[in-house]
């Protein structure tokens, strides 16, 4: 009788690493998800930016005109262009820095993802040796009882 | 108004947007499917192994216990065929026959069983066993075999112990000393004086330096041996004593029993025993020497009494013969002279009594009264005399009734004497004679009436006595003697008549019978009478007995004819026929008329 609670041991330890690759499956998806809002969100905050930069960009041009330059040629029209050239650079880094940080979190789904594989893996192995463990049984019993 | 200017705030990441798996695969639990398949496998290959390990060990077992068992039924076969071997053949085989010695014959049925295996560490294993087992029941066997081997030489040794005991008890006084020397060792002087004497060792301590017998076994022995032979010395003695009949050997076998210097070894007990048979000896050889002096003087006396009787019994005979034939010369100069007695009684051949009756019967004087019932007791008690002492003394009773003033005739004197002398022979006739006369004389009834002396009248006791002393004169008579069986036949027949007829005699007797030739008794007349007695007179077939019976007869019949009364006139009923009451009876058979009386007698039983 032996066999059978070897072959039913083998079974509930795939049920568990079956579960565990299951919720490896699902933070993969997540990280998938933060990856997406990661970028999503970067995209949120440069439009922020752009309207914070054409506010900082219209103070400047004030502050010139204020001053009494003119503000689209000359210095200001440089320093609007640098502020500009200053503006795009940190859009660009942001995306870059969001795109870095999506990797990451895709990076850590293919873990998960990985994870619940390897899972899978040891859930179809645990199975395996339940059966192995149960003919095993099965023989010891036959050898024994062609011993006697 | 200040110009506000815009600096960029981000910096670049350095991340790579890699990171580093932490993901690391268990190979243990990766690998625990194969590794308990290869679990499974190797169980599997256990068991197999193991299935296999056993069956071929079972098989290799079964196979050594066949061959073992079989070794050992030959082994044990051949221990038991051993118990009929030569011990020598056993042990180191026999060349001249070819035969191998226990051992070897065990190696070579081993090889020829181990041949016959396949296998060969089933081989190995029952060579192995094979040599165990013949290493131990040959030491069994050789034990066995050894032991035998000192049986034998062991009772070879007693064998010849017993020879030499034979030797010394039995042998002349030569062969006495050597077998005592052989027996129990010592010195003997061999060849001239002056050589050293030859030491000899006892047969018994020589057994025991064989090892055949231990020290103390070989000590008994001797012992025993030298008391046996003591006792067998006393014992050769003691018979020497017996054979000699001779009281005084016996007192000296007394003395010297007595003295513990004669046969030393002998045990106490033996002596005690020895003593006491001696003495008894010694007693029976005096009783026995009593004895025989006692006999010698019975065997004088019974021969003096035999002489008596044998010359008694000739001169009876040669008297008679001398009377009986007047005629014939050498019967009268047998008679006995006057002086022929004198002769016999003055050197004791007959007795002073019988001198006298002798002398009487010389002169012709014979009883003038003869007794029956005297002759037929003393006839009695010759034929149931068990000892010649007791015929001796039923005869001692014929003589003095002899001669003048006696009972006895000279004829029935004869007759007795030589049926005593049968009865003394023991001769079948005799034999006959008696048995016959014990038969008659219960069938008369006379034996019931010795017994019980009841139930008789005196007629039947007549007709008892009559009956014996005819059938004693039947059977006696010296020339013409009738057998036991025929005399018994006619005295019977004659018996049961007489008492048919209610007559206390005997009759008719065969001869009158015949003369008469069938007549009827009460057709008899006095002139038949005295015409049949002329005839028996002038008759030469009948002996002496026979006429005097016919005569005695005769008388009987003659009284009868004197008593019968005269006839009835003719046409009256005759006396004796049954009168009108009883013609039932008569009509049944029971008649009693004279006729039917002459027919039972002439139809007796």
């Amino acid at each position: 009788m032996g066999f059978l609670f070897e072959l039913s041991a083998g079974k509930q330890q795939q049920a568990a690493y079956n579960y565990n690759s299951d919720i490896n499956e699902r933070n993969a998806q997540v990280a998938e998800q933060q990856a997406e809002q990661l970028v999503f969100q970067e995209e949120q905050n440069i439009v922020d930016f752009r309207k914070q930069f054409d506010d900082l960009q219209a103070a400047t041009s004030q502050a010139f005109r204020y001053n009494g330059w003119i503000a689209n040629e000359g210095t200001p029209l440089k320093v609007a262009l640098a502020n500009a050239q200053e503006a795009d650079e940190e859009i660009a880094t942001r995306r870059y820095n969001a795109k870095v940080g999506r990797e990451e979190l895709k990076e850590q789904g293919t873990q998960e993802r990985m994870q619940g594989t390897l899972n899978r893996m040891y859930g179809k192995a645990a199975r395996t040796a339940g059966k192995a463990r149960a003919v095993n049984s099965l023989i010891q019993t036959a050898s024994a009882f062609a011993s006697v | 108004m200040r110009v506000p200017t815009y600096s960029r705030q981000t910096k670049a990441t350095a991340k790579t947007g890699a990171i580093n798996f932490s993901v690391r695969a268990n190979p243990g639990a990766l690998s625990q499917g194969q590794s308990a398949l290869a679990g499974m496998a190797r169980s599997a290959e256990n068991a197999a192994l193991k299935w296999y390990e056993t069956e071929t060990k079972e098989r290799r077992l079964s196979e050594l216990t066949a061959a073992e068992n079989a070794f050992k039924v030959q082994v044990q076969n051949q221990k038991i065929e051993s118990l009929d071997q030569d011990p020598n053949t056993i042990l180191y085989g026999n060349k001249a026959t070819g035969t191998l010695s226990w051992e070897a014959q065990a190696l070579q049925n081993m090889n020829t069983l181990a041949n016959t295996i396949e296998d060969s560490k089933v081989r190995s294993s029952f060579m192995i066993s094979a040599q165990q087992m013949i290493l131990g029941e040959r030491v069994s066997v050789y034990q066995n075999a050894r032991n035998k081997q000192i049986d034998i030489a062991k009772a070879n040794e007693l064998q010849a112990a017993e020879l030499l005991i034979k030797d010394a008890v039995q042998g002349n006084a030569a062969q006495r000393a050597a077998a005592t020397l052989e027996l129990f060792g010592g010195t003997q002087q061999v060849g001239s004086p002056n050589e050293p004497p030859r030491t000899v060792v006892g047969i018994f301590d020589e057994m025991a330096d064989r090892g055949l017998i231990t020290r103390t076994e070989a000590f008994n022995l001797t012992k025993t041996t030298q008391q046996r032979i003591a006792k067998s010395d006393f014992r050769t003695r003691l018979a020497s004593a017996d054979r000699s009949g001779n009281p005084d050997e016996a007192a000296q076998l007394v003395a010297d029993v007595m003295d513990p210097k004669n046969f030393p070894n002998m045990k106490p007990e033996d002596r005690d025993t020895a003593f006491t048979q001696a003495v008894n000896l010694e007693q029976q050889l005096q009783k026995r020497a009593v004895q025989i002096a006692e006999k010698n003087e019975t065997k004088a006396s019974r021969e003096q009494k035999n002489r008596h009787s044998e010359n008694a019994r000739d001169i009876v005979a040669r008297i008679i013969s001398a009377n009986e034939n007047p005629d014939d010369q050498t019967a009268q100069s047998n008679k006995p002279s006057s002086l022929d007695i004198a002769n016999l009684l003055a050197s004791d051949g007959i007795s002073d009594s019988f001198a006298r009756v002798a002398q009487d019967l010389i002169n012709d004087v014979d009883a003038d009264v003869r007794d029956p019932d005297l002759i037929a007791g003393i006839f009695a008690d010759i034929s149931n005399a068990t000892t010649d002492e007791q015929i001796e003394d039923a005869v001692a009773r014929i003589t003095p009734n002899m001669g003048v003033g006696g009972t006895i005739p000279l004829q029935d004197a004869l007759s007795l004497l030589r049926f005593a002398d049968g009865k003394k022979a023991k001769t079948i006739e005799t034999t006959d004679v008696e048995f016959y006369r014990q038969q008659l004389d219960d069938i008369t009834g006379a034996t019931a009436y010795r017994i019980s002396g009841v139930g008789v009248g005196e007629d039947e006791i007549f007709r008892q006595v009559d009956a014996a002393d005819t059938y004693r004169r039947l059977t006696t008579d010296p020339i013409n003697p009738m057998s036991g069986r025929d005399a018994y036949r006619t005295v019977v027949e004659q018996f049961f008549r007489a008492r048919k007829q209610r007559i206390d005699f005997l009759a008719p007797a065969p001869f009158l019978d015949e003369y008469f030739g069938g007549k009827r008794p009460s057709e008899w007349t006095a002139e038949d009478v005295s015409r049949a007695r002329i005839a028996i007179t002038t008759n030469r077939n009948l002996s002496q007995i026979e006429k005097t019976i016919e005569f005695e007869t005769l008388d009987d019949i003659t009284k009868l004819i004197d008593q019968r009364p005269p006839p009835p006139p003719p046409g009256d009923p005759q006396d004796g026929d049954p009168g009108w009451s009883s013609w039932l009876p008569n009509w049944w058979g029971n008649s009693e008329s004279l006729s039917d009386r002459e027919d039972d007698i002439r139809n007796p039983g």
